[in-house]
């Protein structure tokens, strides 16, 4: 349990500077996307062979494989993250998780491991960002997926759609894992 | 004279990139160990800033919007932004390594947002200030942080709290704070 949290810190770090585009549940899914789909390509191109790509030129061209990942999200969801016109100039900030991620995965030994490690990390990212984009939604606007679910029951508290509210939510996502964590380290 | 000075207000204040867009964020928490090093910081990205929206600004008004290759987009900018990352890097080692490293990847994030921000202007002039005037925002908030972090290192915290959530909410607080500004925007 404790490993788990300490992972999910990680994780959770990493949401960080994408927290402009979890305003609403769907950006986040995109972003998400974009993030899996980046780190999956650098990943594959972090482990290629030094004869195909030398060392010292891995580092641009897991910059172009993060920026073509980024770029194909980007084509597909133009026009489609509606709830805030902005939010669509902010994806190629998705590069940062993804190169915050690819950093996780190279303590891996073997090329099997990598991309396993880099498939698990990528997907609980992803369900992070999704769960972080939902309660913002859901406490800020009362929608899921732009869905009325909770408008009849209470007022939305406006602030969660508002940045700080953004800040507030990952603060107490990573004291709630802080604590998991601590708890389990104090049992053993 | 006026525009300028508007500008001046919405960037610093009332469009603040930590404040208004989270963007940056990272920042705060991972080199704020002096106020000399987060100012320093601030200057850095201010100056990166500054140099990458001058390269991007006519690469995109001139080149990518003209001849329509906006797939590219992206990609210039983020080879710029991790040159300029790499640039700042061998210059001020101490301050974040390659981009590779957290903050490195923090830095990268938030110079790539000012460019951003600042390629969607109407002109280069313009685009430079703001740049400009973010990193200014951006500096402001990293000293107000690192004061408002030493008056409560001495309070009493829960400990689920200590920490980064500590850190995110005093960010949150001057957030609000500072989201007071947006009328003038």
């Amino acid at each position: 349990m404790k490993k788990v949290c300490r992972k999910l810190l990680v994780l959770t770090f990493a949401v960080i500077p994408v927290l402009c585009l979890t305003v609403t549940a769907a950006n986040a899914l995109w972003c998400a996307l974009a993030v899996f789909l980046a780190l999956m390509l650098s990943c594959a191109v972090r482990i290629t062979d030094k004869k195909i790509i030398p060392e010292k030129a891995k580092n641009i061209v897991i910059l172009i494989a993060i920026a073509l990942g980024i770029s194909l999200i980007e084509a597909f969801t133009a026009g489609r993250l509606s709830a805030d016109p902005s939010a669509s100039v902010f994806m190629p900030l998705c590069a940062v998780p993804a190169i915050l991620l690819l950093g996780q995965t190279s303590a891996c030994k073997n090329r099997k491991t990598t991309v396993l490690h880099a498939l698990v990390i990528g997907s609980l990212y992803a369900a992070l960002l999704v769960i972080i984009g939902v309660i913002r939604e859901l406490i800020g606007t009362g929608r899921i997926f732009g869905l009325s679910v909770t408008r009849s029951l209470f007022d939305p508290i406006a602030i969660f759609a508002l940045p700080a509210g953004a800040i507030f939510v990952i603060a107490l996502f990573i004291a709630v894992l802080q604590s998991i964590a601590k708890e389990d380290s104090a049992d053993a | 004279m006026r525009e300028i000075l508007v500008l001046l207000l919405v960037c610093v204040l009332a469009d603040n990139l930590i404040c208004f867009r989270t963007i940056g964020i990272g920042n705060n928490m991972l080199s704020t160990d002096t106020l000399r090093k987060s100012a320093t910081l601030g200057a850095a990205i201010t100056a990166a800033g500054i140099l990458t929206t001058a390269v991007i600004y006519p690469i995109y008004r001139f080149m990518v919007i003209p001849m329509g290759i906006a797939c590219f987009k992206t990609l210039i900018l983020i080879l710029v932004c991790g040159a300029a990352v790499y640039g700042v890097g061998l210059i001020l080692p101490s301050l974040f390594g390659s981009f590779t490293s957290p903050q490195g990847a923090v830095a990268f994030g938030t110079i790539m947002g000012i460019c951003c921000i600042c390629a969607e202007r109407e002109s280069f002039l313009f685009a430079v200030l703001s740049a400009l005037f973010y990193g200014l925002g951006l500096l402001l908030v990293l000293c107000i942080f690192f004061c408002a972090r030493l008056s409560v290192k001495q309070s009493r915290v829960p400990k689920a709290l200590r920490g980064i959530p500590l850190d995110l909410i005093i960010t949150a607080i001057i957030a609000i704070v500072i989201y007071g500004w947006q009328g003038i925007a």
